[in-house]
């Protein structure tokens, strides 16, 4: 009885781990497949479609994208740049604004949770929204890219749920102490919800270096100046798909996935 | 289960006794003076409550132009006002057009979910029962890698395994003796496609709301089913599955709500809204943006939008009374 429930177990083990190594492979293999079709040799990549081996290394995909013209490089610098002030910017607003919304003495709470709230069940939609973009005058500006994303329901209600799991008597004792609002929130809760605050910010980053839309919707057709990262391989993209002469940017393509 | 049940007693009480003195402080202490002495709260509030009244609710007016025949050059407020003529056409005279948009969002949606949803627990489980824990949390780790990828990324990696001439599936089709497919005009492949690639893309970030949850379980459960003989296979279904059963019931409903909601950013970044796949992938969000980024017809485009809104929030409205209703741990 016992040693079949061994056997049985064993069994279970080997079915699981191959599974799991099954899919692990499937998870990897993709960006493997990039890696490789971006250091093997054009021709051969042509002549032979894609393949897991590197034949005929190369870089020179690689010195394609960065001679291309300064808009790669640009746009990545400027993607990480917008990233971070988005994201420092995001979790600010948010730190904030949940740290206000748990406070019983905010007079009028209710209608401010509920103000929150409702954005998170309707929204005016895309064209609506890139209207007001248009209207108070940041479309094709750098603020396009920052401003809108900025508060975050979901962020504040992870924090909101977060302060309420702190324990309320150190607030209670700065109080007793004669501590404003503001250093209750920088003495206190600032450094007890760092850790939650950097994951935060890590989400956001990720969040917004991703984000192509943004580029594609606020910023006029040539202006290129302030193009992501992602639409710009988006257009990289977009260009072999229609354009089979472009067979050399397959390589290209395949590789600036890597980035994201 | 009783625990949880305690605690969650306790840190209402606790909840409503701070409520409460709030309360009796604004009372006492007349609400303008409390106003003043914690004007600094006002001041955190201010940059979150101006974002959102600029981006989320000055947006819900902009609605209008659904009503109106709306141009660039003339305006919300210039605009001539044809009340439901936007929504008559769309259900009237367009009604093959509609019929299709329709159609597409939700199936794309369903097939998303009925085939994400089984596999993503199951993955869970199977997850949960590897022994060794480096091994764990290692495969844990690579199945969160792909949410961090773009759908550009993931729109790229795709055309390497879909392309006609040497993507990796046609070779390894051709292997079998099976002629090349041209995916990227073969509409009757693509529900199947992006309910796949989201499956790859969102699959190890799914399992994180349940193995946060798997924590909260009982060790004593486990003890308890191994005297009884419980294998392994019985601890599963026995006592893991329900103990998820309220994150599943949740993740269910939630699911259920986005039915209306249509991933367009995945479906534009995979098939660039090529012409040829839009008969089955052509949704609410593609006429959108055909209509933002230069065919015109924005009227009609948010007619459309206000439509899907409009069930989308009914849809969340409801689950999240079948949440209250079923008394599972509602988030909203």
């Amino acid at each position: 009885m016992k040693s079949s429930g061994k056997r049985n177990r064993r069994i279970f083990n080997i079915f699981n781990g191959t599974i799991m190594v099954v899919l692990m492979l499937i998870f990897i293999l993709p960006f493997w497949m990039i890696v490789s079709a971006s250091l093997t040799n054009n021709s051969i990549l042509r002549a032979e479609g894609m393949s897991f081996l590197i034949k005929g290394f190369t870089f020179e995909a690689y010195s394609f994208l960065f001679s291309m013209s300064d808009l790669f490089v640009r746009s990545i610098f400027l993607t990480l740049f917008i990233s971070s002030v988005t994201a420092f910017l995001s979790v600010v607003v948010c730190f904030l604004a949940s740290f206000a919304l748990c406070r019983k003495q905010l007079v009028g709470r209710k209608f401010f949770n509920i103000y929150l709230l409702i954005p998170m069940y309707f929204g005016g939609g895309m064209i609506p929204t890139y209207l007001i973009i248009r209207g108070i005058g940041i479309y094709d500006t750098i603020w396009a890219h920052i401003l809108p994303g900025l508060t975050s329901m979901y962020f504040i209600m992870l924090l909101r749920n977060y302060f309420y799991g702190l324990p309320a008597s150190l607030e209670e004792a700065a109080r007793l102490d004669g501590a404003g609002d503001f250093s209750v929130l920088f003495h206190i809760f600032l450094p007890l919800s760092m850790p939650m605050l950097v994951t935060l910010f890590l989400m956001s980053f990720v969040g917004k270096w991703n984000d192509w839309m943004t580029s594609l919707l606020y910023f006029g057709a040539t202006n290129q100046k302030y193009w992501t990262i992602q639409y710009v391989l988006q257009q990289i993209i977009m260009d072999t798909i229609c354009d089979t002469c472009a067979r050399k940017n397959r390589a290209v393509i395949t590789r600036v996935n890597t980035f994201a | 289960m009783k625990e949880t049940s305690i605690k969650k007693r306790e840190k209402k009480k606790v909840e409503e006794s701070a409520l409460l003195r709030g309360m009796k402080e604004v009372a006492k202490g007349k609400t303008c003076t409390t106003i003043k002495r914690h004007w600094g709260l006002y001041l955190m509030l201010l940059p979150a409550f101006v974002l959102v009244a600029i981006f989320c609710y000055a947006p819900m007016f902009g609605i209008v132009i659904a009503f109106e025949d709306f141009t660039l050059a003339k305006g919300i407020f210039e605009s001539e006002f044809v009340g439901m003529k936007n929504f008559k056409q769309i259900f009237f005279a367009d009604t093959l057009g509609t019929y299709r948009v329709f159609r597409n969002t939700i199936y794309i949606s369903i097939i998303r979910i009925a085939t994400n949803f089984p596999v993503i627990l199951l993955f869970t489980l199977l997850v949960n029962e590897i022994g060794n824990r480096k091994a764990k949390s290692l495969v844990q780790t690579i199945s969160y890698i792909p949410h961090f990828v773009s759908w550009i990324a993931v729109g790229g990696m795709a055309y390497n395994l879909l392309s006609v001439d040497g993507g990796l599936l046609n070779q390894i089709l051709g292997w079998f003796g099976v002629e090349p497919i041209v995916w990227y005009s073969e509409n009757d492949y693509w529900w199947a496609i992006l309910a796949i690639s989201s499956l790859w893309k969102g699959m190890g970030w799914a399992t994180l709301i349940y193995i946060s949850a798997l924590g909260s379980i009982d060790a004593e459960l486990y003890d308890a089913c191994e005297i009884d003989g419980g294998g392994r296979i019985r601890k599963a279904l026995s006592v893991t599955l329900p103990g998820l059963m309220n994150v599943i019931a949740l993740q269910l409903i939630l699911d259920v709500g986005s039915i209306m909601g249509d991933n367009y950013i995945q479906i534009m970044a995979m098939t660039n809204s090529s012409q040829s796949l839009s008969e089955s992938t052509s949704v609410v969000g593609s006429l959108t943006f055909k209509a933002l980024t230069g065919a015109g017809g924005y009227s009609k485009a948010s007619a459309y939008g206000l439509i899907q809104s409009v069930i989308g929030m009914g849809l969340v409205l409801l689950t999240n009374r079948i949440i209250s209703k079923t008394d599972s741990e509602g988030v909203l």
